[in-house]
């Protein structure tokens, strides 16, 4: 009976093999390669995550309670709350790394256009991934002080900057945040773009060169349809990243004067709370709230950006 | 001739001003050289900031105090020569950071290649049960925000024991389901099976296969992401300060100092940006060609 059952059990196995066009040592192989990724993901994505949602659902003493999430709502809806502010920043973060996209592909065009010196502006428009973050906000910090060169120039023109600082009064302080933000990631997606550009139909953006074609009208309509499929990508990676979405608070304000974000709120929350955890149910509650009210719109917007067809080429 | 044009335009060929596309006529010429000042003054300002660090470094607090714009009275070396015998951030000197800082990028750079390249290679070579199931798992994983988990996550590198130590990036190594899985996922689709059928043929078995004949074909995008990686993991603070607090990197332990010392020696603080700047600016400088082409041909394509 046992013999009969194991013979079943092998041919069974060697049916599939077959359906799939795999031999014992292909089995092997894949075994061995996937066993670690897919138990890292197990453990540290589909745990944590179960895991996360559970503690929504508990009171920092551990008891089982629908407190929590009652009281991240209350944080979430309450007007001028810390977590309205986080929402509202996050939000123009979001708006800049969708505007971002068509910029970046204006920025790759002039490049690949061959703009006099492109490669030069290529290289220098990378700096900001390569010089540490730490560097240029210290720097642009410096810049914009009241002592500092944007301070020395307001005063001469006669402009008064805020006593504290643009980054230490609240009226300012996240537009300047947004500017420094639009400053270093303008050429961001460029290298990305630039690489899809790069695969154009030349014959056919020359073509309709020849027959007067302009510079406007090549943008809007030839090279932007060309593209979508990579534009549609860096769009359904953006929305991915809506509620992360944040610049450099953490180095320029660390969070302070209503710059906070949802990400930095999370953050900031998690930091130095490792051993007491204290915080813990309070994140991973506000956190489930918010994927909640936000997956479905971003389900819709992924819907629409990819009911528009892709040019094939 | 027209064969010449198309490939002008690719970066390939030296004959790139005979395209219809590379010639700026009329109102187009006005355009390019408006735009073409926009970006010379935007590089400019991006320049800037490297200036002013590199000028401050050679100061002494004082002079840095009384105008940190002007050029510096001297070129002293003070600074730097203090960042390697005297600086500072809790317990660990400049050395301690430097070696810290090492084994981070190290583990954090193969993190991002060594499974997700695996992981995209059988995913895009191999047909097998439950294949199209985990390919759908990762692109949800990797597509749909979900926040807040990041308290989970500590609480288990808390139980497992690896908060706050170096096991953690170790663990990390197995991590395959990353971003970066995409871009292989694409590239190993585009691979042509061609080369490793005829090696099949001629009996190499699937780990030969994987390891002889595909994996040097994808060594330009492995260089290029470990580069890029590399250079992140260099300058990332925040999850150093998260994750591994007791282990200062030089980017973290330049931003505590920073924090802790506001009023500290920022002269001595811009020695060490510096000096911090300087393997991160030389890989880009030696490999600033392979990455520029190789993100061009590999992009998004996933």
């Amino acid at each position: 009976m046992m013999k009969s059952e194991t013979t079943a059990f092998n041919g069974n196995i060697k049916r599939r093999m077959k359906k799939y066009n795999l031999k014992a040592s292909d089995c092997v192989f894949l075994v061995s390669m996937l066993i670690l990724p897919i138990i890292y993901f197990a453990v540290f994505w589909v745990y944590v995550h179960i895991d996360s949602t559970m503690l929504a659902f508990k009171t920092p003493t551990g008891e089982y309670s629908t407190l929590t999430l009652e009281l991240a709502w209350k944080t979430i809806v309450e007007s001028g709350s810390t977590m309205q502010i986080a929402m509202r920043n996050t939000a123009i973060f979001f708006a800049l790394n969708i505007l971002n996209i068509p910029f970046g592909v204006l920025v790759a065009y002039f490049f690949y256009r061959r703009l006099k010196g492109f490669r030069v502006f290529q290289i220098i428009f990378y700096l900001p991934q390569i010089i540490s973050t730490v560097v240029i906000t210290q720097t642009f910090a410096d810049v914009i002080s009241v002592d500092g060169p944007l301070g020395l120039l307001c005063e001469y023109v006669g402009i008064n900057l805020p006593k504290q600082g643009l980054l230490g009064n609240a009226d300012t302080a996240i537009w300047t945040v947004v500017f420094y933000y639009i400053w270093v990631s303008w050429g961001g997606n460029m290298l990305l773009l630039g690489g899809a550009m790069a695969r154009l139909p030349v014959e056919v953006l020359e073509s309709a060169r020849i027959d007067g074609v302009n510079t406007f009208q090549e943008i809007v309509n030839m090279v932007f349809p060309l593209l979508w499929s990579s534009i549609s990508t860096f769009l359904v990676l953006a929305m991915t990243g809506l509620l992360t979405a944040s610049g450099p608070i953490l180095a320029l304000t660390a969070g302070a004067h209503e710059t906070t974000t949802i990400s930095y709120w999370i953050y900031e929350k998690l930091r130095g709370n490792a051993v007491s955890q204290s915080n813990y149910n309070e994140v991973a509650a506000v956190g489930l709230i918010l994927t909640v009210i936000y997956v479905p719109i971003i389900l819709l917007c992924r819907w629409a950006i990819e009911k528009i067809p892709v040019v094939e080429y | 001739m027209k064969k010449k044009n198309i490939t002008a335009l690719k970066f390939k060929d030296k004959d790139e001003g005979s395209s219809v596309l590379s010639k700026h006529v009329g109102n187009e010429k006005i355009l390019f050289i408006i735009v073409f000042v926009i970006f010379t003054i935007h590089s400019l300002s991006l320049i800037f900031p490297a200036a002013y660090m590199f000028m401050n470094s050679f100061k002494d607090a004082t002079e840095y105090f009384d105008s940190a714009i002007a050029f510096p009275q001297a070129f002293d070396y003070k600074n730097y020569t203090e960042v390697f015998s005297s600086f500072r951030v809790g317990n660990d000197t400049f050395f301690t950071m430097l070696f810290n800082s090492v084994w981070y990028v190290a583990l954090t750079a193969l993190s991002g290649v060594l499974m997700p390249m695996t992981v995209g290679y059988c995913l895009a070579r191999y047909n097998f049960p439950g294949k199209n199931l985990l390919y759908s798992i990762v692109l949800f994983s990797l597509t749909i925000p979900l926040v807040g988990s990041g308290a989970a996550g500590l609480k288990l590198l808390g139980a497992l024991g690896i908060y706050d130590s170096p096991l953690n990036k170790v663990v990390n190594l197995m991590s395959g389901f990353t971003g970066s899985f995409l871009v292989f996922y694409g590239f190993f689709k585009s691979v042509s099976p061609a080369y490793s059928e005829a090696a099949k043929v001629d009996g190499a078995g699937p780990y030969t296969i994987y390891f002889k004949i595909i994996l040097p074909q994808a060594v330009p995008i492995i260089t290029t992401y470990l580069i890029t990686n590399s250079i992140a993991a260099w300058n990332d603070y925040e999850s150093v300060l998260l994750y591994f607090p007791s282990w200062n990197t030089i980017s973290s332990g330049l931003f505590s100092y920073k924090e802790n010392n506001a009023r500290g020696d920022f002269p001595l603080y811009y020695a060490g940006l510096v000096v911090a700047t300087i393997p991160a600016l030389t890989v880009f400088a030696v490999f600033s060609k392979r990455i520029m082409t190789s993100l061009s041909v590999g992009g998004i394509k996933g």
